[in-house]
C-alpha cells in the first residue's frame, strides 16, 4: 500500500509498474524467485572517525555493537552493515526509518555535543530485493564476480559490490537460502528486467515477468 | 582480467577498481613553493618501466584510496596498501 508523507505526496516504488496489482514486485522460474521488499528503510551513517563514545551510542541505539571488520554486518532489523571505514548502512523494516534516524542523531548531538555525525535517509533512493531458493546463488553468480560460496560469503557477511556493472549491496540472509540486494532507485528498473531474462534457464516462469520480450 | 587485494575488502574483481595515476605529493609549503616546484607536481610524472606506486581507488566497493605497486610492462598489480602505510609488506598474500 502506497505509504503518504507529510507533503501528501504518494510514495511510489521505483518497480511499482511490476506489481501487476499487487502490493509488491514478484517473480519466480523453478527453484529461484525474487521479491521486491517495497519501501525499506535505509540509513547511512558516517563519521570522521569511530570513537568509542560514538559506536557506544549508536550501540545504544541499535541494541547490538555497529561491526568494524570490513564486509561484516549484524542485527536483523534494523540490520547494520559495514559499508566503508566508518561508515555503515542500517537496513530497517518500511516506516522505521525515519524515527531510527531521528532517535541516531538526538543520541549522537548528546553524547558528541559540535561534532559532526552524518545520518542520512536512504530509503527512497534505494531498492531492496529479496532472491531466494536453492538456484539463487547460480542466478546471482551471473553477474556478479564476488565468491558467493556459502564458506565465504555467508550470514553475517555483507559486500558492496558490482551485479551486471550496476553498484549494489549484497548480503545473505538469515536462517534461508536467500540474499538481500540494494540497488540505487534508478537501477532498479535495470536489474529487474536483468534478472527476469536471467533467471529463465532456472526454469518455467510460475508468473510471467512484465516488461521482458520474450 | 586480474583480482586486486583491497587492504579492506580483500580481492576483488579489477573492474570494480579505478587507477589514479602514479603517487604524487603536493609540495608541503604551499606558498613558498616555487614555478618549479608547482611544474613538477602539476605535470610531471616519473612514467616508470616496471613496477612504481599508483593510487588506486575501490570505487565499487568501499570507495577507499589506497596505494598500489603496479608493474606497467605487465599491468600487474603485486603489492596494495593503506596510504597510511608508509613502510612495510604490504597487505594480505599476493600470489
Amino acid at each position: 500500500m502506497p505509504d503518504t508523507v507529510s507533503t501528501g505526496l504518494r510514495r511510489t516504488s521505483p518497480l511499482a509498474r511490476y506489481w501487476q496489482g499487487a502490493d509488491a514486485a514478484r517473480m519466480s522460474a523453478g527453484a529461484v524467485s525474487v521479491e521486491e521488499l517495497p519501501f525499506q528503510g535505509v540509513i547511512r551513517l558516517q563519521r570522521r572517525e569511530a570513537t568509542s563514545a560514538f559506536m557506544n551510542s549508536v550501540a545504544d541505539i541499535l541494541g547490538a555493537e555497529a561491526p568494524v571488520d570490513p564486509n561484516t554486518c549484524a542485527g536483523e532489523s534494523p540490520a547494520c552493515l559495514w559499508a566503508a571505514p566508518n561508515e555503515w548502512l542500517l537496513v530497517t523494516a518500511p516506516d522505521k526509518d525515519r524515527a531510527l534516524a531521528i532517535a541516531l542523531q538526538q543520541r549522537l548531538d548528546e553524547a558528541l555535543p559540535g561534532e559532526t555525525v552524518a545520518v542520512a535517509l536512504l530509503s527512497d533512493a534505494r531498492a531492496v530485493l529479496k532472491i531466494s531458493g536453492a538456484a539463487a546463488r547460480d542466478l546471482l553468480a551471473k553477474g556478479c564476480s564476488l565468491d558467493l560460496d556459502p564458506g565465504q560469503f555467508s550470514y553475517g557477511k555483507c559486500a558492496a559490490t558490482l551485479l551486471e556493472q550496476v553498484p549494489v549491496t549484497l548480503y545473505p540472509m538469515a536462517n534461508e537460502s536467500a540474499y538481500c540486494l540494494m540497488v540505487d532507485r534508478s537501477y532498479a528498473a535495470f536489474i529487474w528486467d536483468w534478472l527476469a531474462h536471467a533467471m529463465r534457464e532456472f526454469g518455467e516462469a510460475a508468473k510471467s515477468p512484465d516488461g521482458v520480450s520474450s | 582480467m586480474q583480482q586486486i587485494d583491497c587492504p579492506w575488502c580483500g580481492k576483488r574483481n579489477e573492474t570494480e577498481f579505478s587507477c589514479g595515476g602514479e603517487l604524487i605529493s603536493r609540495p608541503q609549503d604551499a606558498l613558498g613553493a616555487d614555478d618549479k616546484a608547482w611544474t613538477d607536481y602539476l605535470y610531471f610524472r616519473t612514467n616508470t618501466k616496471g613496477v612504481h606506486t599508483e593510487v588506486w581507488r575501490h570505487t565499487f566497493g568501499c570507495r577507499q584510496w589506497f596505494k598500489a605497486e603496479r608493474n606497467t610492462l605487465t599491468h600487474q598489480v603485486v603489492n596494495t596498501r593503506k596510504l597510511s602505510e608508509e613502510t612495510g609488506e604490504g597487505h594480505g598474500d599476493h600470489g
